[in-house]
């Protein structure tokens, strides 16, 4: 459905030298566990970054510090240039960093509409006259809520199902509509947290072409989380490995997949196989 | 049955409605467990009882003055329940679910004990309006027209505010707190103004009870185990129902006044509202109107539609 018609090299080609977000020396720890410690690196615009490292190397924990869920230890986030580390999670993504979650969080009970429309707050400024006496600019603008919803729901085909309850969807429709709910508040910086999990071959090939897709239609930058080694590295041109919450790797597919360290991390020690 | 026995039970539905009303904004919109609204309905009472011993004090109210006041003191008194719906969405913004409702409850029964205490507020006898003014009653009261005037006010608030972004928010909190604040809503902002609104209103509904014919507040009446039955109407109704609330806080006025015509279960009312309840749970765990409004059914649907045609023609 989504074509980008696109290869990993010309990817690498498009990104620009605007550097969107930089990450300095970030650490949390929870009780004696550090979860995420002394991650530094920069991300540019209109790039696909992948994070990958085994079960609990903190890189959900390093999601939710880049959309505010937790507030780092020590370390800061940079986006756009100015920090944005321990900004409340709505704070965030106003400056244009929306997210996707792991265990996807739509607003199940509400309709298909109704949970893109609900994003699209940020493009209403109607007080409470406005809307309790039906004016001109309450209508004008709910209006044009309406109208880009569906322009939303259009582009990921899920327009003839926008009366449907969210949680009746199909899995795969769901993770959709999760994405365009994130785009719908029009980020800089969409952050997917496993975008694949869940899918079958076949379906993971149409996943890498829609965020190829999204990431040149809208004209932003993608970091996404993956276990899937073939999904990660056929997607991102440049990857970062997470190991106990710091990173031991980063590059383009080809030096991960040779990186000692990384065999390492995965299969564990060649005296332990 | 009498003519007074039916005003009586319109008006205490009317009261109802709006109570049911605003906690559904609160519990069934937002999605915010809250026991705690009686403390509201009870600010308000007693706000409008004092205010309305201290204007007839003053000598400012006469046949003219009298309407114009009494609005202005039921705005006041919601107002001043408002002010308690700020500090308990206070600790809303921290604690979620069976937590938040905990600390309603506390806050419910800690502002009735402090009222008990208050002496100039008559103490644990309550605050009567009669003897307040050496027994002649005040020159405005509530009844009918100014209970349904604030039932027609909170409907057409609460279901316009659902017809906007702002309405759309407090669902979105409702159905999942963390992903509304990661889509960039301000989860706290609304959380304290679903409170705000639900606190007003039921300030208003405490003092249109209060001033309907007893002219009497007495803290029994706001404990928080009196506001039981409220919660009860918007789950019978359909939490997050506004329509849902209306009819669940008329069916279920009608059917305790009805009870109170049966010797032997007028003074059981909690068995009546156990077996509705385990009854409701069986037959209709979703309550009567399932999340939907009015507007929403088929029926009306085609009604209006077929009403638009013939404007056309």
């Amino acid at each position: 459905m989504y074509q980008a018609n696109i290869t990993l090299n010309e990817l690498q080609d498009l990104k620009s030298d605007f550097e969107l977000l930089k990450t300095e020396e970030l650490s949390i720890h929870f009780g004696g566990l550090k979860a995420v410690d002394g991650v530094s690196f920069d991300l540019i615009h209109r790039e696909i970054l992948g994070i990958i490292g085994p079960n609990g190397a903190g890189k959900t924990t390093l999601f939710n510090l880049f959309s505010g869920v937790y507030a780092p230890l020590s370390g800061r986030i940079f986006f756009e240039g100015k920090a944005i580390h321990g900004l409340k999670p709505n704070l965030i993504n106003e400056r244009g960093i929306a997210r996707t979650f792991q265990n996807i969080r739509l607003f199940s009970d509400l309709s298909v509409l109704d949970n893109i429309r609900i994003v699209m707050q940020h493009r209403a400024d109607y007080g409470l006259r406005h809307l309790l006496f039906n004016t001109e600019k309450y209508r004008m603008q709910e209006d044009e809520i309406l109208r880009k919803s569906r322009e939303f729901l259009k582009i990921f085909g899920l327009e003839i199902k926008h009366d449907i309850t969210a949680k009746n969807l199909s899995y795969g429709e769901q993770k959709r509509l999760e994405i365009a709910r994130a785009l719908a508040t029009e980020p800089k910086l969409l952050l997917l947290d496993e975008p694949a999990a869940g899918m079958n071959t076949a379906e993971k090939e149409g996943q890498i072409e829609l965020i190829k897709w999204i990431m040149l239609n809208f004209d932003i930058s993608i970091i996404l989380i993956d276990h899937d080694m073939p999904f990660v590295m056929n997607l991102c041109p440049r990857i970062i490995v997470l190991d106990y919450g710091k990173i031991i790797s980063m590059g383009p597919p080809g030096k991960i997949k040779k990186d000692p360290e990384v065999i390492k991390a995965y299969l564990g020690e060649e005296s332990h196989a | 049955m009498s003519l007074v026995f039916l005003e009586n039970i319109t008006a205490i539905a009317g009261i109802m409605i709006i109570l049911a009303v605003s906690l559904n904004l609160i519990n069934g919109i937002t999605g915010m467990l809250s026991l705690g609204h009686y403390a509201f309905f009870g600010i308000g009472g007693y706000f409008g009882a004092f205010m309305t011993v201290q204007v007839h004090k003053l000598g400012i109210v006469n046949g003219v003055t009298g309407l114009p006041i009494f609005l202005m003191i039921i705005i006041l008194s919601g107002l001043a329940a408002s002010l308690a719906g700020l500090v308990i969405s206070g600790p809303s913004l921290r604690l979620k679910g069976d937590y938040l409702a905990i600390a309603t409850l506390g806050f419910n029964e800690i502002l009735k004990i402090i009222i008990e205490n208050l002496d100039f507020l008559g103490g644990p006898k309550g605050y009567s309006i009669y003897s307040e003014l050496g027994n002649r009653p005040p020159l405005f009261r509530s009844g009918i027209t100014w209970i349904y005037l604030f039932v027609v006010i909170s409907i057409f608030v609460i279901t316009r505010i659902m017809k906007s972004v702002h309405g759309r928010n407090f669902l979105s909190i409702r159905e999942d707190e963390i992903a509304a604040e990661a889509m960039g809503i301000n989860v706290a902002k609304f959380k304290i103004l679903a409170f705000l609104v639900g606190s007003f209103l039921a300030g208003t509904a405490g003092v249109l009870f209060v001033m309907y014919d007893k002219f009497y507040a007495n803290p029994r009446d706001f404990g928080f185990i009196e506001g039981i039955p409220v919660l009860l109407m918007i789950v019978l109704g359909g939490l997050g129902s506004t329509t849902g609330a209306v009819l669940g806080a008329v069916t279920l006025t009608l059917l305790l006044q009805l009870l109170k015509l049966i010797p032997g279960i007028s003074n059981q009312p909690v068995l009546v509202y156990a077996m509705l309840l385990v009854i409701m749970m069986i037959l209709r765990p979703a309550g009567f109107m399932n999340r939907k409004e009015l507007s929403d059914l088929e029926i009306v649907k085609k009604i209006r539609a077929r009403i638009s045609g013939i404007i056309k023609k």
